[in-house]
C-alpha cells in the first residue's frame, strides 16, 4: 500500500509529465517466462530446456496416450469397446479425416519437440559452460540430438509409409533443423529415405556426445537401441546387429529373470530392461487422459484385448496374465482388460516404456536370422522367450519359420506398448482388424494406417502434400 | 411542401430586414430551473431576429432588442423551450424553465466530462435505470440487449452472473477482444473472467443495478476517441447515483420469485422404452442380431425397467430474491448517496447459483466556493456456484442429452450409481461437489474540482482511483464423487486483479461575444493493471465435510504467477458552438502501452465532428411540428489493445514444463517486435428528429474500418508453435441504426398513456484484406469480401432414400453427391452474424397501473451445434452409457427404402460418417423473444401522504416467457454466445418475480 501511495505521489507530482519517465513506467517484464534469447545460455538453462523436451514427450498426443496405443489398435492386438467415450474410434474404425484431432495434435507436438531440440542444438555452441560442466552439457546435448532423431522417426512412422515400401522413396516429413530464427517457415516433405538419414545422423551424433544412461532419460545405450531398431526398419541387418550388440553388452541392463520381475517393472517403476521409459509423476497430473486411463475399467476402460492375441500365448506364458478376463460394467461380457501393463490406471502415473532390452534382443535375432546366423538368432529368441514361459522349448525353427517366430515373439512381448503395426507394415502383411462388431481384413498399404497431414497444416503450408486417401 | 417552407423563410427574412429602427431596448434577466438553480449557458434568442445570447455563470443574460417589444426563445438542454414576451416597459424577466418531457437524453457523460447533447457530434445512447433496475438478472449488461441500437449482447449461458459478450457495431477484432470498454464513474475497469474455477463470471455482476443512475453507450469517433487505444469497440459508461441537496430520501426495494427451464416435447430426451426400441432396431440393422438377441444384448448392459428422465433430474426451480435499501440527500455543501443490496439468484441446473452483497457510498462536499471533493466507494461480494461446461463428463447439461435413460440414479442400497459416464453421475456430482467462486470487488475514487480563481470557467480536476477485484475460488471434490474419485481433490485459487489510475485534467468553459461557446479538456493519465494468481491443489481427502486443503494428504500442485501492463495517455478535447446553432468537436489523444514492442509503443488517435441544430434556426424555432432537427457527423481514429496477453509481442520460453520434478522450459511464443494496436476508423452521420414533442427519431449511418488486426496467425506447425501474434488484415463494419421513441397516447383526462421505444440495427461485417489471402480456419472460411464469421462445412444432403446412408455434396457446386464423407469438400455456408436485430418496448399506463413489454429480435444468423456429432450418431457410438441420441434421430430416422429424411438409418456401432461436421448440424438461429413483461401499480400519492410514504409501487415481472424460433429443426434455444456455436451451456431460464418499491 505504501508503494501505491508513493506511485501516486510520484505520478501526480512529477513523473508522468516527463516522456522518459513514462517510458520507464511502460517497461514491464514477464515473470513466468524466459526470452527466447536467454533460453539456452548456460548449464542451468540448458538443463531446463532439455527437461522441457522430455515434458513434451509426456504429452497425451506423444507418449502419454497416442504412441503406446495406436500401433496396437491399428493392428490385431486391441479394439475399442462398443461401450466407449468416443476416443480413438476414428483409428479403430479406420475413419480418420484430415480434421481428426489426434493426428493434428501428434503432428503439432512432435514438431514442437523438433524445434525445441533444434534450438538447443543450435544454441549450445554459443552458450558458456565451466570446464567441470562440460561433460554434463555434452550429455544433455547428446540427449537432445537423440530425442530429435527419435521424434523424426516417430513422425515418419505415423505420417509416412514404411521404409520398406520402396526403399524410402515415398514422401516422408519436413526436415526442419533451423529452430527459432525469427523467420516463419513452410517446408515441404522430404523423402522417407532423407528422413531416415536424418534420424540416423541425429542418433549417431547423440551417441558420440553421451556418456551415461540415467533412468527416465534417453541415454547412450537407449540411443544405440533406437539406432538398431531404425536400421532394422531399413533392413540394414548388419548395422542393426552391431548396434543391438552394443546395447546387450551394457551390463546396466538385463532381461527380467522371472514373472515377478517382469510384472514388478510396470507401474511407477524402472526395470532392468528399461533402456528408455518416461517417468510420469503425480505432479505431471495426466489423470484419466492417459494410456493407463483408457485401459483402466475405473477410467475409460474403452480399450480391450483381442481373443486372437490371447490365444497366441501358451497357457504357461505368464505374459498372458497381462490380459484379464472379465465383464465390462454395463457393456460386453467375457472380454480382456489390459490394465496389468498399466497398473496405475486412471491416475496416469504409469511410466511409459519406450524401449526395452527384450526388444533389442529380438531386433538382433531378426537381424541375425536375415543374415544367415540362425544359431545366434535362435539364441536371442530363446533368451527372451524362455524367461517368459517356463515350459518354453527352445526354438528349432529356421528360414522363414524362424523369422515368423521372432515376429510372433515381438507381438507377445511388446503388446500394448505401441509396436505391433509397424512390424506388420514393414513386413507387408495382411491381418484381421478385430472390432466389437465387424472385423475387417487389412493390408499393410491401407491408407488409414498412415495419418493424414492435418488440414490445419495444409491450410497454412502451400508446400506440403497430403497422404493418399485423405 | 418545400415551396411552403421556402416562402416561410422568405417572409421571415423580409420581416427581419424590413424592421424599423424606431425603438430599441435592452432586455435582461435570470434563468433558473424548477429548484431555483441558475442555468449556465442557456440559449436566449430574439424571435424574428438574428440576435441572441447565452446565460453567464450566474444564469444572467443581457440582450439588445431592436424593437420596442419582442419574444425571447429560451432553450436549454433537458428543458422545454419557452417563449417569453419582453417589452421596453418590462425589460427584466426572471424565467423558470421546466424539465423537458422529451424522451431523448440531454447530456452525454463520456467519462472525461459531460457534454451537452445539443452540441455533440457523436453517436451515443442512454439507457435509463428503469431498464436495468427491475430486471431479475444478476449482470446489468444482460438487460442492454434489445435496448440500444447497434449493441448486441450474446448470452450463451443461463448461469446466473455469467459473463455477457457485448458487441457495439459489429465484430471489431479477431483474436483480441471485441467487447467494449467499461467505465464506472470515470474508471476504466477490468471485466474479464476472474479465477480458474468458475466457468463463466464477470466483475460486472458485482455492480448492483439499483445503484446505477444511467448508462451511456458511446459508439462513434466523437464519443470514443478520447479513450484512444481502448475506444475502438465502443465504451459503456456507467454513472452511479449521487445525492442531491434536500431532505433525506430513503428507498427500499424487495423482489422475489423463481426461475424455471422447460423443454419442448420434441427436444425431450428419449424414454427408456424408446431407447430400447431404437437400439433394438439398430442392432437388427447390423444384420447379425435377431430382435430377441438384440433386446437380450441391451439387457446385458441395462435394466430395461429403468426410465430416468435426466432433464428432470438435473434441473430445478431456482429462487430469486433481491433486496435493496438506499438513502440519499444532503445539505448545500454535503451530498450523499448510500446503498446496500442483496441478491440471491439460483440457477435452473443443480449446482448453479449466484449471490451478491453490495454496498456503495457516494459523497460530494464543497470545501469552499472553489473546491468540491467527490468520494465514491463501493464494495461488493459475489458468491457464485457454477457447473462445468462444454464436452466434459462433469457437465450436467451434457448428461441430459447423452446419458442412456435406462441408467438408474441410485443403486438398490440407496447409494449413487457411479458405474457409468466415467463415474460422473450428474445428480451425485451436484450433491457432492463444491465449486464456489467468490469475487470481492473494491472500488474507490477520490476526485476534486478546483475552480481556478480569477479565470472564470477554468477548473483543475485531479482524479485518483484504485480498483481491486479479488477472486477466491474453492473446489472440493470428495472421493465419493466421480470428479473426485478415487482420492478426492481440493483446489484453492486466489486471483487478484488490481488497477490504479491517476488522471489530471484542466477544463475550461467559456462564452464570449454572446455567441461563441468553447469547452476544452486537457489532461493526462496513467493506469496500471496487475494480476496475481496463486493456485494450489491437494488430493487424498478422508472427510467429506473437511474441505480445506489442509485435509488432503497429498499436495499435488502449487502455482503462482504475476503479470502486469501499464498505459499512459495524454488527451485533448475541444468543443465549439456558435449560439448553439452549429458546432464542432475535436479530440486528440496519444497513448503508450507496455504491451507492444518498443518500436511501436506509442500511437496517436483523434476525432473530428460537426453538427447543426436546424430546429434552432428561425425558420423552425417556433414550429410546433418539428421540435428537433439535428444533423451531425464525425470521423476519427481510435485503437484496441484489449484481450491480448501482456507480453504478446515477445519471444518466450515458458517455465512449468517440468520433468522428473525438475524445472523445464519450452518455446511457447514467437517474437513479433512490430506488434501494435488495432487501428479503428469510425465514420458516422446522424440525424435526430423530434416531432410534436412526442416523437423522437434517431438515425445513424456508420462505417468503421479496423486494420492492423491483432491476430493469432496460424503458421505451419513445423515452426514449433501453432500461431504467431501479428497485426494483419482489415475488417469493416457498416450499418444503419434506427431508434424511434414515441408517446402514442399522452396522459389525458382518462389517465391513459402509451409509449413505445423501437430500435433496429443492420450491420454488415466484411473482411477487407488478409495478408496471405483467403484461408480455411477449421469450420470457418476467411475470405475477403465476406463476413469474418462465415461457416465452412461439408454440405449435407439428407440420406440416400435407397439405403439410408448419409450423403454429402462433393463440393459447393452441389451437383454431385457422395456417401463417403472424405470424398466431399467443405464450402461456405453463410454467417453466424444476424442480418438485423433490435427490440421494442411498449409501456401502457392507466391510473397508477403500468404494463411494459419488451420484445427482442435477431434474424438471419446461422448457428452450429458442436455436440450434435455426439447426440446424432445414428448408432455409431454403440451401447455406451453416454450413447443416447437426440429425439430427432428417433423421430426422423430412415427405416425403409423410399423414406425421405435427413436422418440416416440407425445402425449400432457402424460409422457411416453421419456424425461428422457438416451442415446437418447448422441451423437458422432467427428468433423473436418476449424478453420482459412488467406489470406494476403505483399507489396514489394523496393516500400515501397520510401514512407518510413518498411513493409505493408493487410490481410483477417475467422474463423469457416466450420465444419464437424460425428453424423447426433447431433443437435448442437459438441464443448462443457470440461465436454462434452451441456448446452444451445452461439454458436461459424463464423468471417470474414480484416486488415492492417504497420511498419515504
Amino acid at each position: 500500500m505504501k508503494t501505491f501511495f508513493n506511485i501516486i505521489f510520484l505520478g501526480v507530482a512529477t513523473c508522468i509529465l516527463l516522456p522518459s519517465c513514462s517510458d520507464e513506467f511502460l517497461e514491464q517484464t514477464p515473470e513466468q517466462s524466459l526470452s527466447v534469447d536467454n533460453a539456452v545460455v548456460d548449464l542451468i538453462s540448458l538443463t531446463a530446456a532439455v527437461n522441457g523436451v522430455y515434458s513434451n514427450m509426456q504429452d497425451a498426443n506423444v507418449y502419454g496416450w497416442d504412441l503406446p496405443l495406436i500401433p496396437d489398435l491399428r493392428a490385431d492386438n486391441v479394439y475399442v469397446s462398443q461401450q466407449n467415450a468416443g476416443r480413438f474410434i476414428d483409428f479403430g474404425d479406420f475413419e480418420l479425416t484430415d480434421q481428426s484431432g489426434r493426428p493434428e495434435d501428434e503432428w503439432t507436438d512432435m514438431y514442437e519437440i523438433i524445434v525445441n531440440t533444434s534450438n538447443i542444438i543450435n544454441r549450445v555452441p554459443a552458450a558458456t559452460f565451466l570446464p567441470r560442466e562440460q561433460e554434463g552439457a555434452d550429455q544433455l546435448l547428446g540427449e537432445s540430438y537423440a530425442l530429435r532423431g527419435l521424434t523424426y522417426w516417430n513422425l515418419l512412422r505415423m505420417f509416412a509409409p514404411p521404409y520398406t515400401n520402396n526403399g524410402g522413396d515415398s514422401p516422408g516429413v519436413p526436415i526442419t533443423n533451423e529452430g527459432t530464427t525469427g523467420e516463419i517457415i513452410a517446408p515441404s516433405r522430404e523423402s522417407v529415405a532423407v528422413g531416415y538419414q536424418q534420424v540416423i545422423s541425429d542418433l549417431i551424433t547423440g551417441i558420440d556426445l553421451m556418456t551415461t544412461n540415467d533412468d527416465g532419460r534417453l541415454g547412450k545405450s537407449a540411443a544405440q537401441g533406437f539406432l538398431a531398431k531404425v536400421y532394422l526398419y531399413q533392413e540394414d541387418w548388419v548395422n542393426a546387429e552391431t548396434q543391438a550388440t552394443f546395447v546387450i553388452s551394457d551390463d546396466k541392463y538385463s532381461l527380467y529373470p522371472d514373472s515377478s520381475a517382469w510384472f514388478g517393472s510396470y507401474g511407477s517403476n524402472f526395470g532392468t530392461e528399461d533402456l528408455f521409459a518416461l517417468q510420469n509423476l503425480p505432479a505431471d497430473n495426466f489423470g484419466v487422459n492417459s494410456i493407463g486411463g483408457i485401459m483402466d475399467q475405473n477410467g475409460y476402460g474403452d480399450i480391450l484385448g483381442t481373443q486372437d492375441l490371447y490365444d497366441v500365448y501358451s497357457t504357461s506364458d505368464y505374459r498372458r496374465s497381462a490380459m484379464v478376463f472379465g465383464d465390462r460394467v454395463d457393456g460386453e461380457s467375457g472380454v480382456y482388460f489390459l490394465s496389468p501393463k498399466y497398473p496405475k490406471g486412471e491416475l496416469g502415473e504409469d511410466y511409459i516404456k519406450i524401449l526395452r532390452l527384450s526388444d533389442v534382443y529380438l531386433i538382433r535375432a531378426e537381424a541375425r536370422a536375415e543374415t544367415g546366423n540362425e544359431d545366434g538368432a535362435r539364441e536371442d529368441l530363446n533368451d527372451v522367450a524362455s524367461r517368459r514361459d517356463i515350459e518354453y522349448e527352445d526354438s528349432a525353427d529356421s528360414g522363414d519359420d524362424l523369422i515368423e517366430a521372432i515376429i510372433l515373439e515381438r507381438r507377445k512381448e511388446l503388446a500394448f506398448e505401441g509396436d505391433r503395426v509397424f512390424d506388420l507394415m514393414r513386413h507387408k502383411r495382411t491381418w484381421t482388424k478385430f472390432r466389437s462388431f465387424e472385423d475387417e481384413v487389412i493390408s499393410w498399404d491401407n491408407d488409414q494406417l498412415i495419418n493424414p497431414i492435418p488440414r490445419a497444416e495444409i491450410n497454412v503450408n502451400p508446400n506440403i502434400t497430403q497422404n493418399p486417401g485423405y | 411542401m418545400k415551396q411552403l417552407h421556402f416562402s416561410y423563410i422568405l417572409i421571415l427574412f423580409l420581416l427581419m430586414t424590413g424592421q424599423t429602427l424606431s425603438a430599441q431596448f435592452t432586455a435582461q434577466g435570470t434563468i433558473v430551473d424548477e429548484e431555483g438553480i441558475t442555468i449556465i449557458g442557456a440559449s436566449v434568442l430574439v424571435k424574428g431576429s438574428s440576435s441572441g445570447t447565452v446565460t453567464d455563470f450566474d444564469g444572467n443574460f443581457v440582450v439588445n432588442i431592436p424593437t420596442n417589444k419582442a419574444t425571447l426563445i429560451i432553450s436549454y438542454t433537458g428543458y422545454s423551450t419557452q417563449q417569453v414576451p419582453v417589452s421596453a416597459a418590462k425589460p427584466t424577466v426572471n424565467i423558470i424553465i421546466t424539465s423537458s418531457s422529451q424522451l431523448l437524453q440531454e447530456v452525454v457523460v463520456t467519462g472525461y466530462g459531460e457534454t451537452d447533447l445539443n452540441t455533440f457530434s457523436g453517436a451515443a445512447t442512454k439507457v435509463s435505470t428503469d431498464i436495468v433496475a427491475p430486471a431479475a438478472r444478476s449482470n446489468f449488461a444482460e438487460s442492454l440487449e434489445g435496448n440500444v441500437a447497434g449493441l448486441q449482447v450474446s448470452q450463451g449461458s443461463g448461469q446466473p452472473g455469467a459473463f455477457q459478450d457485448v458487441q457495439i457495431r459489429g465484430l471489431g477484432s479477431i483474436n483480441a477482444s471485441s467487447n467494449p470498454l467499461y467505465v464506472i464513474d470515470g474508471i476504466p475497469i477490468f471485466t474479464g473472467n476472474v479465477g480458474d474455477v468458475s466457468t463463466t463470471s464477470s466483475p460486472l455482476a458485482g455492480i448492483n443495478p439499483q445503484d446505477i443512475e444511467d448508462i451511456q453507450v458511446l459508439k462513434d469517433a466523437s464519443a470514443t476517441s478520447i479513450y484512444g487505444s481502448r475506444g475502438a469497440n465502443g465504451v459503456i459508461v456507467i454513472t452511479t447515483k449521487r445525492g442531491k441537496a434536500g431532505k433525506a430520501k430513503i428507498s427500499a426495494n424487495v423482489q422475489t420469485g423463481y426461475s424455471d427451464v422447460s423443454l419442448d416435447d420434441k427436444l425431450k430426451p428419449l424414454t427408456g422404452n424408446e431407447y430400447v426400441e431404437l437400439f433394438t432396431e439398430g442392432l437388427v440393422n447390423r444384420s447379425d442380431f435377431t430382435e430377441a438377441e438384440a433386446i437380450a444384448r441391451i439387457e446385458q448392459s441395462y435394466d430395461l425397467e429403468q426410465n430416468t428422465d435426466w432433464f428432470e433430474e438435473v434441473t430445478q426451480r431456482g429462487r430469486f430474491t433481491n433486496a435493496n435499501l438506499s438513502a440519499s440527500g444532503g445539505s448545500d455543501d454535503l451530498r450523499y448517496f448510500l446503498s446496500a443490496g442483496y441478491q440471491d439468484n439460483e440457477g435452473t441446473i443443480l449446482g448453479s447459483e449466484f449471490q451478491r452483497y453490495s454496498s456503495r457510498l457516494n459523497l460530494g462536499t464543497d470545501l469552499s466556493d472553489l473546491i468540491t471533493i467527490n468520494l465514491n466507494a463501493s464494495a461488493s461480494l459475489t458468491e457464485q456456484k457454477t457447473v462445468p461446461t462444454g464436452g466434459t463428463f462433469a457437465n450436467p447439461v451434457r448428461a441430459v442429452f447423452r446419458l442412456v435413460p435406462l441408467l438408474p440414479i441410485r443403486n438398490e442400497d440407496g447409494s449413487f450409481d457411479q458405474s457409468y459416464n466415467l463415474g460422473y453421475n450428474p445428480v451425485a456430482e451436484a450433491e457432492l461437489n463444491k465449486r464456489q467462486s467468490n469475487i470481492l470487488n473494491l472500488l474507490g475514487t477520490l476526485s476534486a474540482t478546483v475552480k481556478i480563481p480569477f479565470v472564470d470557467g477554468l477548473t483543475f480536476e485531479p482524479f485518483l482511483s484504485y480498483n481491486s477485484v479479488q477472486g477466491t475460488d474453492e473446489v472440493f471434490l470428495p472421493p465419493t464423487s466421480g470428479a473426485g474419485n478415487p482420492l478426492g481433490q481440493g483446489i484453492a485459487d486466489n486471483d487478484t486483479q488490481n488497477n490504479w489510475l491517476v488522471r489530471n485534467s484542466l477544463k475550461y468553459k467559456t462564452r464570449f461575444n454572446d455567441a461563441h461557446g468553447v469547452d476544452i479538456i486537457l489532461g493526462m493519465e496513467a493506469q496500471e493493471f496487475t494480476r496475481i494468481n496463486i493456485e494450489a491443489t491437494a488430493e487424498n481427502f478422508a472427510f467429506a465435510n473437511l474441505t480445506t486443503l489442509n485435509n488432503g494428504a497429498d499436495p499435488t500442485f502449487i502455482g503462482g504467477e504475476r503479470t502486469a501492463n501499464s498505459l499512459v495517455g495524454y488527451f485533448f478535447n475541444g468543443n465549439y458552438n456558435y449560439k448553439g446553432l452549429v458546432y464542432a468537436n475535436g479530440t486528440y489523444r496519444r497513448d503508450g502501452s507496455s504491451r507492444f514492442g518498443s518500436d511501436n509503443r506509442y500511437a496517436n488517435f483523434f476525432s473530428f465532428g460537426v453538427g447543426i441544430n436546424l430546429d434552432r434556426f428561425d425558420f423552425l424555432a417556433s414550429s410546433n411540428v418539428i421540435t428537433q432537427l439535428r444533423l451531425r457527423t464525425s470521423y476519427g481514429q481510435n485503437g484496441n489493445q484489449a484481450g491480448i496477453d501482456d507480453f504478446a509481442s515477445r519471444g518466450l520460453y515458458n517455465t512449468g514444463n517440468d520433468y522428473q520434478g525438475n524445472p523445464g522450459t519450452l518455446l511457447t511464443q514467437l517474437e513479433n517486435p512490430t506488434l501494435s494496436w488495432e487501428v479503428n476508423k469510425p465514420f458516422n452521420i446522424g440525424l435526430d428528429v423530434g416531432l410534436f414533442d412526442r416523437i423522437n427519431m434517431v438515425v445513424d449511418v456508420y462505417s468503421r474500418r479496423t486494420s492492423s488486426l491483432l491476430f493469432e496467425q496460424p503458421i505451419s506447425r513445423t515452426n514449433g508453435v501453432e500461431d504467431i501474434n501479428a497485426n494483419i488484415g482489415e475488417l469493416e463494419n457498416r450499418g444503419v441504426e434506427f431508434t424511434l421513441n414515441t408517446q402514442n397516447i399522452t396522459s389525458n383526462t382518462n389517465g391513459f398513456t402509451w409509449s413505445t421505444s423501437f430500435n433496429f440495427t443492420t450491420n454488415v461485417n466484411e473482411v477487407i484484406a488478409l495478408p496471405d489471402g483467403d484461408f480455411a480456419d477449421g469450420q470457418r472460411f476467411r475470405r475477403v469480401g465476406q463476413p469474418w464469421n462465415t461457416w465452412f462445412l461439408n454440405g449435407y444432403d439428407n440420406v440416400n432414400p435407397e439405403n439410408g446412408r448419409p450423403q454429402w455434396f462433393v463440393d459447393g457446386d452441389k451437383t454431385e453427391i457422395t456417401e463417403t464423407y472424405n470424398d466431399s469438400e467443405p464450402y461456405e455456408q453463410g454467417t453466424s452474424d444476424p442480418d438485423f436485430f433490435g427490440g421494442m418496448r411498449n409501456t401502457i399506463g392507466f391510473r397508477g397501473f403500468s404494463l411494459t413489454a419488451q420484445l427482442n429480435y435477431r434474424w438471419g444468423q446461422k448457428i452450429y451445434h458442436r455436440w450434435h456429432s455426439f447426440t446424432h450418431t445414428d448408432g455409431s457410438r454403440g451401447l455406451g452409457s453416454t450413447g443416447n441420441v437426440a429425439r430427432s434421430v428417433y423421430d426422423r430416422r430412415w427405416q425403409n427404402p423410399g423414406d425421405i429424411t435427413d436422418t440416416p438409418e440407425f445402425v449400432v456401432s457402424r460409422n457411416f460418417g453421419g456424425r461428422n461436421a457438416s451442415t446437418r448440424f447448422l441451423y437458422d438461429g432467427s428468433y423473436v423473444s418476449l424478453r420482459d413483461v412488467i406489470l406494476d401499480y403505483t399507489f396514489a400519492s394523496d393516500l400515501l401522504r397520510k401514512v407518510k410514504f413518498g411513493s409505493v409501487r408493487i410490481f410483477a415481472q417475467a422474463s423469457n416467457l416466450y420465444i419464437y424460433t424460425k428453424d423447426d429443426r433447431l433443437e435448442r434455444d437459438p441464443r448462443t454466445d457470440v461465436s454462434g456455436i452451441i456448446d452444451q451451456e445452461i439454458p436461459i431460464p424463464q423468471t417470474i418475480t414480484f416486488g415492492l418499491d417504497a420511498t419515504f
